[in-house]
């Protein structure tokens, strides 16, 4: 706590000025001793002493503090001196003769600047040599401040320091992060700090040490931002501009290679909601190929819990450019509970992101409760709303992927939500507060809601109770007649879904999707942030899903069951509602994944701490925590963001979690020319400095800062102390020899 | 230089009138004599000749009697020797006052100490034995507050001894108070007397000037001897100190050096404004400083009164 505190002081060597300033107590501890360390002398005369004492008894207190405040002020002053001091005041330096000067150095220090060419260091280690060099021979009067510009980066010097030793240790010290690049957000955090110095010190500099790549700018892959502007790009042009408007001077200094390249594992994800055992593992997978040369048969190793599960070849890649492949790992997970999955690349010379992984967990099925408002009668041949929906969940061949159970609405209060994935509300009225407030809660805890309207469902009572929770309000019901149905609107709803319907139909394969008649429904008119996956024709939406909590609401137009609709009887209405659950349902886990600069948040159990075992013998300590506020309080774990990646595993060695790198955001490592470099930060390409070795000799070049005072202080301090000795002598005037009380002629 | 009686061999007596070779010696009769013998071995003249003050008659010279006595206006009117008496030959008292006060055992830093109150009985006892070894009446008050014993002049030849008795013997009040006491010993004397006051004179100036006053309304001849330690005068400490009073329950830690040019400055005010009124009263008053020996301080007192009575 103390020591950053000292080394914020304004000298060059803070260190020595906090022990000289201790040194300041010392004649303070010496007039406080003196005061009760006396001899005793019995006195004959005491009637002149006290006389005189009590004439000059205020003269004496005052000679006596002004002589301890010159002693300390020369102490102060000398050890100011010896520690030298930088004046801080833009005003005092100018009146020393000089003129102070900030740089604030913003420094990639993101996992991409660790790339390693096959010949040569790394930009960063190329880069830390640089700046150490640099601080190293800054001279008195400099103030420097190093910001990290990545989204993992530790604390480097945030707030000014005067240059110093301890300031080329520290730069020497720092090791590359493995966050991603965050460019626009430590430019900006510069423009701030040179916005609240400006005052203070005569220049200000701002100096980007960086690889110069794609990713800087938010280019995700090619190799030319400018290409298609980013978000990122406009940020950090933001974060320059404000930077100039604070005025400051903005230079970057390139210390990227112009001969880059870099394979890297971008995504690895499950398109499926779940895995399942004794279900194959559908993966989606992206490769990125941030190199000048085209990249051929491309080959992804999967690893399940450490174990080589198979292998594939995705193709070639394209230079700058990005492959995404679909996999399927047949079989794989024989237990439920938590794995890691594991897509691995060969090696190349920035290898952090060659390999990408997964904690994932694996369930027998997911269990879907479905909840009927009409159960229908089985004697009379009358079915069940959701009776189309439970054939098709569960059908009766091997391997379902569900397990629906079905429900009348009187047994919803007795049911136990936590136990489903999925519920089915169908053709129900409104439930009450009581099971509202579950199902709320089921939704916010990551479960997915389906509703379906019908004749028992009142529109206008959902809509007024669901309030926050449904990502639509029910407006008309709709008839239509019989000659003209309603249909479904394939083009206009989401491709992924009606994807393989469209590619069945161009194969000649018919699947009823274009000719399903929807004689009923009832208005949806959805809330902002809803997505309507399904649309009929004239654009009236059929299903509309929003987000609640962790989970998701999908509420339909038209009945589950033929009622209002053919859907049921048609052909695709079964790969229909697969591909639907598909999106709808909530892909639990996501919590145990995350990236480089995040923090772990797993739901309390049990357990109030939980140590986790990290890659390289490192360990993590979650503890637990109030969040949340007002229904939304809840316990949970959480530790400090994640530094490392790879997989952390309790002491009994379960995968708790999956750290990576975002190579999404920093692993294009394209670089940037000096010119569409300038173009991108939106300044004279000549600030721009492609030969860093510019930076060592770069503090000689501009207008002279402020030497430093400490020699001035030092004489300062002698001086007063000399001045101290004389006042001392004048205040006693102890001539021995010359003065004595005899009587005057 | 004065010859031994018992060995024959010449004793320089001023070798041992120093303050410090005379605190070794204990007894106070052994102490004055060797100061009376000393300074007058020193003056080669007869230092008694100070008190004389009044001339009384002649007397034909006869053999043993110093030549220069011998008054040659009557020998040049008459053809015969005749010798000058003085008065003091035949009925001088001297009353010898000295201050016991706590003020007075002040002793500076001198091994082994020598108290101002040493000083002043050394000198008290010599000027004692001189008078009286001239046949003049001496007497004796030690006081501090008040009168502690008062012997009464004679001339008798036990009487230096009861005085150097009564000296060595007197143990101080912490208090002083000159100016009554000069006003006691201005009653209590009888016949005109010359008073010698031995004393620190740490009083209230106004009541000991009141004090003197009254004596010389009394004819009496005065003779102030004031008695200060070389530390009194010069305040030479350098340390922090706690200074304590010896008259006074009161203490005080000052660091000396700054203090000293007050304390200087406030003491020599009281010794100037003594010294002023004694003066305008016709009072000898002069300053002894312990450090000094005395058969310098005394002799130099002695011819400086002798200079100015003739």
């Amino acid at each position: 706590m103390l020591l950053p505190m000292i080394a914020m002081l304004p000298f060059v060597s803070p260190g020595l000025f906090a022990a000289g300033a201790a040194c300041v107590s010392i004649p303070i501890i010496i007039h406080l001793l003196n005061r009760r360390r006396f001899r005793q002398k019995p006195w004959a005369a005491m009637q002149f002493l006290i006389a005189a004492y009590r004439r000059n008894v205020r003269r004496l207190k005052l000679q006596r503090l002004l002589l301890l405040l010159l002693r300390c002020l020369a102490i102060l002053l000398i050890a100011a001196g010896i520690a030298q001091f930088i004046p801080i005041n833009r005003g005092l330096a100018a009146l020393m003769g000089g003129e102070s000067r900030l740089t604030i150095v913003v420094w990639n220090n993101a996992y991409p600047m660790g790339y390693v060419p096959a010949s040569g260091q790394s930009p960063f280690a190329e880069s830390r040599r640089l700046l150490a060099n640099w601080s190293q021979h800054l001279p008195g009067g400099e103030w420097t401040a190093v910001i990290g510009a990545s989204s993992s980066s530790g604390p480097l010097l945030e707030k000014p320091v005067p240059a110093s030793p301890s300031v080329t240790s520290l730069i020497a010290r720092q090791k590359v992060t493995e966050g991603s690049p965050e460019i626009a957000a430590a430019l900006m955090k510069a423009a701030d700090l040179a916005k609240a110095w400006r005052k203070r010190v005569a220049h200000v500099r701002v100096w980007l040490v960086s690889d110069e790549t794609a990713s800087d700018f938010g280019c995700r892959s090619g190799n030319n931002p400018l290409a298609k502007l980013s978000g990122a790009l406009h940020a950090v042009r933001r974060a320059v501009k404000a930077i100039g408007a604070a005025g400051a001077r903005f230079r970057v200094f390139d210390v990227g290679r112009p001969d880059a390249a870099n394979m890297a594992v971008t995504e690895l994800r499950f398109t499926r909601p779940a895995v399942l055992i004794g279900h194959d593992i559908h993966l989606r997978l992206k490769v990125l190929n941030s190199g000048a040369q085209a990249e051929p048969n491309v080959s992804v190793r999967f690893l399940i819990d450490g174990v080589s599960s198979g292998r594939q070849t995705i193709g070639t890649i394209r230079p700058w450019s990005a492959m995404t492949a679909q996999v399927l790992l047949p079989d794989p997970i024989v237990l439920p509970g938590l794995h890691e999955i594991t897509a691995l690349i060969a090696a190349d010379g920035l290898p952090i992101d060659n390999i990408r992984q997964r904690v994932f967990r694996a369930r027998t099925a997911l269990k879907v409760l479905l909840v009927d408002g009409r159960p229908g009668d089985p004697a009379q041949g009358v079915l069940a709303s959701t009776a189309w929906l439970e054939a098709a969940l569960a059908p009766a061949d091997k391997g379902n992927r569900f397990a629906p159970r079905r429900i009348e609405i009187d047994e919803l209060p007795g049911a136990d939500l936590r136990h489903y994935t999925a519920v089915v509300l169908s053709d129900i009225a409104p439930p009450g507060t009581a099971d509202m407030q579950r199902l709320e809660r089921f939704v916010r805890r990551g479960g997915t809601l389906m509703i379906y309207p019908g004749e028992e469902a009142d529109a206008s009572a959902w809509t007024h109770l669901g309030g926050g929770l449904l990502p639509a309000a029910y407006g008309a019901q709709i008839h239509t007649s019989a000659k003209a149905p309603q249909t479904l609107d394939v083009t206009r709803s989401a491709g992924s879904i009606m994807a393989p319907f469209i590619a069945a139909q161009r194969q000649g394969i018919h699947t009823g999707i274009f000719h399903i008649a929807i004689h009923q429904y009832v208005q949806l008119i959805p809330r902002a942030h809803a997505e309507v996956l399904l649309k009929m024709r004239g654009g009236a939406p059929l299903l509309v899903v929003g987000d609640f909590g962790r989970g998701r609401v999908a509420m339909w137009g038209t009945s589950c069951d033929t009622r209002w609709t053919d859907l049921p009887a048609q052909p695709a209405f079964l790969p229909l509602i697969y591909r639907v659950l598909d999106q709808v349902l909530v892909a639990r886990g996501a919590r145990h994944n995350l990236l480089v600069g995040r923090r772990l948040v797993l739901a309390a159990g049990r357990q109030t701490k939980m140590e986790l075992r990290g890659p390289g013998g490192s360990t993590m300590e979650l503890t637990e925590m109030l969040a949340g506020a007002g229904k939304s309080r809840h316990l949970q774990l959480s530790g400090a963001p994640m530094a490392t990646a790879g997989v952390y595993r309790t002491t009994a060695g379960v995968p708790m979690a999956a750290v990576n790198v975002d190579a999404a955001a920093g692993s294009n490592i394209a670089h940037i020319a000096a010119r569409a470099a300038a173009e991108c930060f939106s300044i004279p390409p000549s600030r721009i400095v492609t030969e860093p070795e510019e930076l060592h000799s770069s503090h000689r070049s501009s207008t002279g800062p402020a030497g430093n005072i400490g020699w001035l202080m030092l004489m300062l301090g002698f001086l007063i102390l000399a001045s101290e000795a004389l006042a001392a002598r004048a205040f006693s005037r102890y001539r021995l020899s010359t003065q004595t009380a005899g009587v005057q002629a | 230089m004065a010859a031994d009686s018992t060995s024959g061999e010449k004793i320089d007596y001023r070798r041992h009138l120093d303050p410090k070779v005379l605190a070794k010696i204990g007894a106070l009769d052994i102490r004055a004599r060797l100061i009376v013998e000393g300074f007058i071995s020193g003056m080669h003249r007869s230092p008694y000749k100070g008190f004389s003050i009044e001339f009384a008659q002649h007397r034909p010279y006869t053999s043993g009697d110093d030549i220069k006595f011998i008054d040659w206006k009557v020998f040049g009117r008459t053809d015969r020797h005749y010798i000058k008496q003085y008065e003091e030959e035949t009925n001088l008292q001297v009353m010898l006052v000295v201050d016991a006060s706590a003020s007075m055992a002040y002793s500076g830093r001198n091994n082994p100490p020598w108290r101002k109150y040493d000083h002043a009985i050394s000198i008290a006892a010599s000027i004692a034995y001189v008078a009286l070894q001239q046949r003049d009446s001496a007497g004796l008050a030690v006081y501090d507050s008040r009168i502690r014993r008062i012997i009464r002049p004679s001339n008798n030849p036990r009487q230096w001894r009861i005085m150097i008795d009564e000296l060595s013997a007197t143990v101080g009040d912490p208090k002083t108070d000159t100016g009554a006491v000069l006003d006691q010993i201005a009653e209590e004397l009888k016949h005109r007397s010359l008073v010698i006051l031995v004393s620190d004179l740490f009083d209230d100036p106004e009541r000991l000037i009141k004090g003197v006053r009254h004596l010389r309304y009394r004819r009496h001849d005065l003779i102030c001897l004031q008695v200060l330690d070389h530390d009194e005068l010069d305040f030479p400490f350098n340390q922090t100190t706690m200074f304590k009073g010896m008259e006074e329950a009161n203490e005080l830690v000052v660091e000396p050096q700054a203090l000293r040019e007050a304390y200087l400055k406030e003491i020599t005010e009281h010794n100037n404004r003594i010294r002023t009124a004694c003066h305008q009263l016709r009072v000898d008053c002069t300053q002894i400083d312990t450090s000094v020996p005395l058969d310098v301080s005394l002799p130099n007192f002695l011819a400086s009164r002798a200079a100015r009575m003739s």
